[in-house]
């Protein structure tokens, strides 16, 4: 476990946004390594900006002009005096060719090597690699499509309901599920078009889509030699249109003896390539067969990595760092995971309007101070939500002993969290955790889908109590309002503000 | 003062008595019933504790609620959304509610976002169902259906706008 000297990292640019830079930026600052931020124009005022040693401006707000573009992200690194550059998810976190020209510049990547980001970034390939592992693979067409012929040959070969999925994409964008024939070519044009937009790829290629199982994936950290550290699994199955929702290490449907298979083909998966840096791998899992396939692997830190964070007291992108200054691992140790996490995304969308984006002003924002809580997020009081960015605010993680108490806390934390002026997804993981299926841990990929389905076509058929909590919450409300009626000056602090200031509560 | 819920195609009127502070409640509903409730404003308005027949309930508010909105919040920890008017609301209404609107029909945003492409052009015949545009909020492309058939009178945006929820996208004349 020795450093080599010649590649110890002294500054870092984060080619990314959001919490995540700010979660990089963090993990440099305790390794005393200076951090340079890079924004668009739009993210002028965005915390992460101010989180960094220093920051440079890229461009306008579209991504494709900004955070997307290798020439001004290499050329702040240069003129900065980074030495690395880290690429958070998301954006250029998968684009080997970015990785390639970080590399050329004379800049350390922190992640894995381009080939590697290239074979594994190229799902068909992957799944020929993992499948040379003896890991199952779904089946799928054995190269991306580019004509309408091609198109409608192998949907008719694989069959319907099939999902297209941008070959270079990841993080559950650039995925259409396509259910008929009628429906095949606008889904297969708009894909291309999204994951060109996204991903700078517009390959898009066919998988067989399905039915309902777990989504199951594996934290493992590679030292570039051939040793690899497996750091338990994450159950990533609550998801809404791809987008993962809620996600929680260890899951609830896997023992001990599936998880011994689970390290052992994500271990020799990752080991077979000689992988460098935090990875994960992705799998569907049948409860009833215990049988789990390769779904894909992704070649940078997850949104979710805090969830195995918090169950093994490992810092993912502390090790992230330490591995591109060189860092070797012991190959497959034992490492205690210890407990329950459970992480909630809070997103700006209206989880009641079928998760509308929500852009406004943040007018208040509280976050409550809770043992065993962690909030990872960009957020403050008076910040511009814009439609250029991915809708994630903030992720609420939390640890117990045990997973009912993992539940109760981030139920608890939760609803002591407000972020006033928008609209965002927190009541929906307030009402998720007093859900008797997600209390007893039974779900699949399709449940959320089908639950927030139910509810929304459930008659509403309200009670006394329920009558009598609408008009008081109304009354509150109009006090908390500019016009109040004459009628009812209205009570509490805000009423009375609201009469005599003509202001608002910022928190509703 | 007079409420009155709604949902699906019901309505109920509640006569509501409180004190100047809202603290203490008295509901009549139309059927005769009698509530009586004690309100405790917690957290800085954002959280109402509502004691009624010996029982404690919590009444969180949400967020982005606006005027003319329904009332969304939780109650402990189911949500609940309603459309309930008050005083000012029904006087409100009763002024709006004029002759119903003409042939000119706005397709309005549901959403921020920017226009990635028109599908549509002037003179175009469409019918309810039909792909407006295609327009990208928050790295998604939405498409944007029209809710009514009839011909494509006007496109107010072009491609690359950025536009505000609730901007006017196009308007169709509508069929008779």
């Amino acid at each position: 476990m020795s450093k080599q000297s010649a590649q110890q990292i002294r500054r870092v640019l984060v080619a990314n946004r959001g919490e995540i830079a700010i979660r990089i930026f963090q993990a440099c600052r305790e390794r005393g390594i200076e951090s340079v931020a890079v924004f668009s124009e739009a993210d002028a005022s965005a915390p992460h900006r101010y989180a960094a040693d220093e920051a440079v401006r890229i461009g306008p707000a579209p991504p494709a002009e900004s955070y997307l573009r290798f020439d001004k992200l290499i050329e702040a690194a240069l003129r900065t005096e980074a030495d690395a550059i880290h690429p958070g998810y998301g954006f250029l976190s998968e684009n080997a060719n970015f990785a390639r020209a970080v590399e050329e510049a004379g800049l350390i990547f922190i992640g894995p090597t381009p080939e590697q980001i290239e074979s594994m970034g190229d799902k068909v390939r992957a799944r020929e690699l993992m499948g040379a592992a003896s890991v199952p693979v779904i089946p799928g067409t054995d190269s991306p499509i580019d004509d309408k012929k091609t198109l409608q040959k192998e949907a008719k070969r694989i069959g319907y309901p099939l999902l297209l999925k941008a070959a270079g994409g990841g993080g559950g964008k650039g995925i259409r599920r396509v259910d008929q024939k009628k429906d095949l070519i606008s889904a297969w044009e708009r894909t291309r078009s999204e994951a060109q937009a996204a991903f700078a790829d517009g390959r898009v290629y066919i998988e067989r889509f399905l039915s309902p199982s777990r989504h199951i994936e594996a934290q493992i950290v590679g030292d570039g030699d051939g040793s690899v550290w497996f750091l338990g699994e994450r159950e990533c199955s609550l998801q809404r249109n791809h987008q993962k929702v809620l996600e929680e290490s260890p899951s609830p449907v896997i023992d001990d003896e599936v998880r011994a298979k689970l390290r052992a083909a994500a271990i020799a998966g990752a080991a077979a390539i000689h992988y460098r840096g935090a990875g994960t791998m992705e799998f569907l899992y049948n409860e009833s067969t215990r049988e789990f396939f390769f779904l894909e692997m992704n070649t940078r830190l997850q949104v979710e990595h805090p969830v195995t964070e918090m169950v093994s007291g490992i810092d993912l992108v502390g090790m992230q760092l330490d591995i591109a200054s060189g860092k070797k691992l012991e190959h497959d140790p034992e490492l205690p995971l210890r407990g329950w996490s459970i992480e909630f995304r809070i997103c700006a969308e209206d989880p009641y309007r079928n998760f509308i984006p929500s852009t406004g002003q943040i007018r208040a924002l509280r976050i409550p101070h809770a043992p065993f809580c962690r909030i990872d997020g960009s957020i403050r009081e008076g910040l511009e939500i814009t439609p250029y960015y991915d809708p994630m605010l903030a992720k609420a993680i939390v640890w117990g002993e045990n997973r009912d108490q993992a539940v109760e806390r981030l139920s608890a934390l939760l609803s002591r969290l407000r972020i006033g002026g928008i609209h965002t997804t927190v009541p929906l993981g307030i009402e998720l955790c007093n859900q008797d299926w997600f209390i007893a841990g039974q779900f699949d990929t399709s449940t959320l889908e089908s639950w927030l389905q139910q509810r929304s076509e459930e008659k509403l058929q309200p009670d006394t109590l329920q009558l009598v909590s609408a008009v008081i919450a109304r009354h509150a409300l109009g006090t908390a309002r500019k016009q109040t009626s004459p009628a009812s000056p209205g009570g509490g602090a805000w009423g009375k503000a609201a009469r005599t200031e003509g202001i608002r509560n910022p928190l509703l | 003062m007079k409420y009155q819920i709604e949902w699906d195609d019901q309505v109920r009127e509640i006569d509501a008595q409180c004190d100047p502070l809202g603290r203490e409640w008295k509901l009549r509903f139309s059927d005769g019933k009698i509530v009586e409730a004690r309100v405790e404003t917690l957290e800085e308005g954002a959280v109402l504790r509502l004691i009624t027949g010996g029982e404690s309930k919590t009444i969180t508010l949400l967020p982005g609620n606006r005027a003319g909105a329904p009332v969304r919040f939780l109650l402990d920890h189911s949500l609940l959304e309603l459309d309930v008017l008050d005083p000012i609301d029904l006087i409100t209404r009763e002024v709006r509610s004029g002759p119903e609107a003409s042939g000119h029909h706005p397709v309005l945003s549901v959403m921020p976002g920017i226009v990635r492409k028109l599908l549509v052009a002037p003179g175009d015949e469409i019918e309810s169902g039909s792909p407006l545009l295609i327009l990208e909020a928050m790295k998604m492309e939405n498409e944007i259906a029209a809710t009514v058939s009839g011909t494509i009178e006007k496109i107010e945006v072009s491609e690359g706008d950025a536009v505000a929820a609730g901007a006017v996208l196009l308007i169709i004349d509508m069929k008779e």
